[in-house]
């Protein structure tokens, strides 16, 4: 329920996402987001649990959502990630 | 029945107090009201203080150490399994071990003439009478160093058998408790983990375990219990987001935020199968394996 004095912001679709994600990636990496491939899993990318858990929450914050620490277990590519977080703006907890 | 004291094979005393000798009251804010720093056993409808009993009962039943003289709890925490044995399973002694200076300080003012606790490792213990059944939650997980061979794990592991074996009576049980690797190596684990949280500590593989325990103790029985160690680590977190304002003013901010991150990558951990929960029967041989002797010509 939004009060009349909030404002309204619509959610990141799923190629904003995407791109959040790549340059995220990117910079981690300290490589060119040309070189990050939405299809190729995080943990490829040398992702540890504790960097996925990371990535997690600064999405999260990003995102305005409270998210879950395992998203990344079952939604493994950037691509998957971020489709299924675009589909999806409900509370994921 | 005294033991020659071995130089400790897994974690240091300052690695066990870097994570346990926080504050406890701290860890009053996010664990159950017995403070039980290890996995909750779930049923429908549990809180965490009935999964926490659940558990410590279980071990209790495990080991079968109801109404028995003397059990030995090696890791005993906050002294709640040592409560339950004297208060509900008419254990007339429980003694219990731990490296940790405040939490051996916490069962001694509690003032139980039943319990004893004892600011030693497993490796130092030197009892003057058997026991009847041991206990051991939580604590494995801390008896082999990083960077240790398979090899010199399952020797450090086989020490410990071999001395629960020399102090436990005829027929007694050993209960165990473990995090082990699951669907993972080591080198999968981050730095984080190894650096920040548990220093100095590897955690066990099963087939390091049973190798370890052969022909001194039979493995009764086994159960992986990882999603109840997730249930629990989401269990602390909520308590410990709840309790945020009051945790940081007892230990600050960057303190909280790396458990925060300790008990995400936990979760992440047991949810994934990389991380597994180990709960043993184990039950001693009497008559240890001995080479059949063949008769010549």
């Amino acid at each position: 329920m939004k009060t009349e004095t909030s404002q309204t912001k619509t959610a990141p679709s799923a190629a904003e996402i995407q791109t959040w994600l790549v340059d995220y990636l990117a910079e981690a990496l300290e490589i060119d987001a040309k070189e990050i491939d939405p299809e190729v899993p995080f943990q490829d990318y040398g992702l540890d649990s504790s960097a996925a858990v990371t990535l997690t929450g600064d999405l999260g914050e990003w995102l305005d959502r409270e998210l879950d620490p395992t998203l990344l277990v079952d939604y493994i590519t950037i691509k998957q990630l971020s489709e299924y977080l675009g589909s999806t703006e409900e509370m994921v907890l | 029945m005294s033991s020659v004291t071995i130089q400790n094979p897994g974690a240091s005393l300052e690695a066990i107090q870097h994570h346990y000798d926080v504050s406890n009251e701290f860890y009053k804010l996010w664990l159950d009201r017995a403070c039980t720093y290890s996995s909750a056993l779930w049923e429908e409808g549990d809180t965490l203080d009935t999964a926490q009993l659940r558990k410590i009962d279980f071990h209790i039943e495990n080991s079968r150490a109801k109404g028995v003289d003397r059990v030995l709890d090696i890791g005993c925490g906050w002294g709640s399994t040592l409560d339950r044995l004297v208060d509900k399973y008419d254990v007339r002694q429980a003694i219990g071990l731990s490296l940790s200076e405040t939490q051996t300080q916490w069962i001694r003012d509690r003032k139980n003439p039943q319990i004893q606790v004892h600011l030693e490792s497993w490796s130092e213990h030197s009892p003057t009478e058997p026991y009847d059944a041991i206990i051991s939650i939580g604590a494995f997980e801390h008896f082999a160093k990083l960077h240790q061979t398979s090899q010199q794990k399952i020797a450090g592991y086989r020490e410990f058998f071999q001395r629960c074996h020399q102090w436990l009576n005829p027929g007694s049980y050993l209960s165990l408790q473990t995090i082990a690797y699951g669907n993972s190596k080591p080198e999968d684990f981050s730095e984080f983990m190894a650096n920040e949280i548990f220093p100095d500590t590897d955690l066990p593989r099963l087939s390091e375990i049973v190798e370890a325990c052969e022909h001194l103790f039979e493995i009764v029985t086994l159960r992986n219990d990882r999603a109840c160690y997730e249930r629990t680590c989401r269990a602390w977190l909520a308590n410990l987001k709840q309790n945020r304002e009051a945790a940081v003013r007892l230990v600050g901010e960057e303190t909280v935020a790396r458990y925060e991150k300790y008990l995400q990558v936990s979760i992440v951990g047991f949810y994934s199968g990389k991380l597994v929960l180990l709960r043993m029967a184990l039950r001693r041989l009497d008559r240890p394996y001995r080479p059949l002797k063949r008769r010549q010509g």
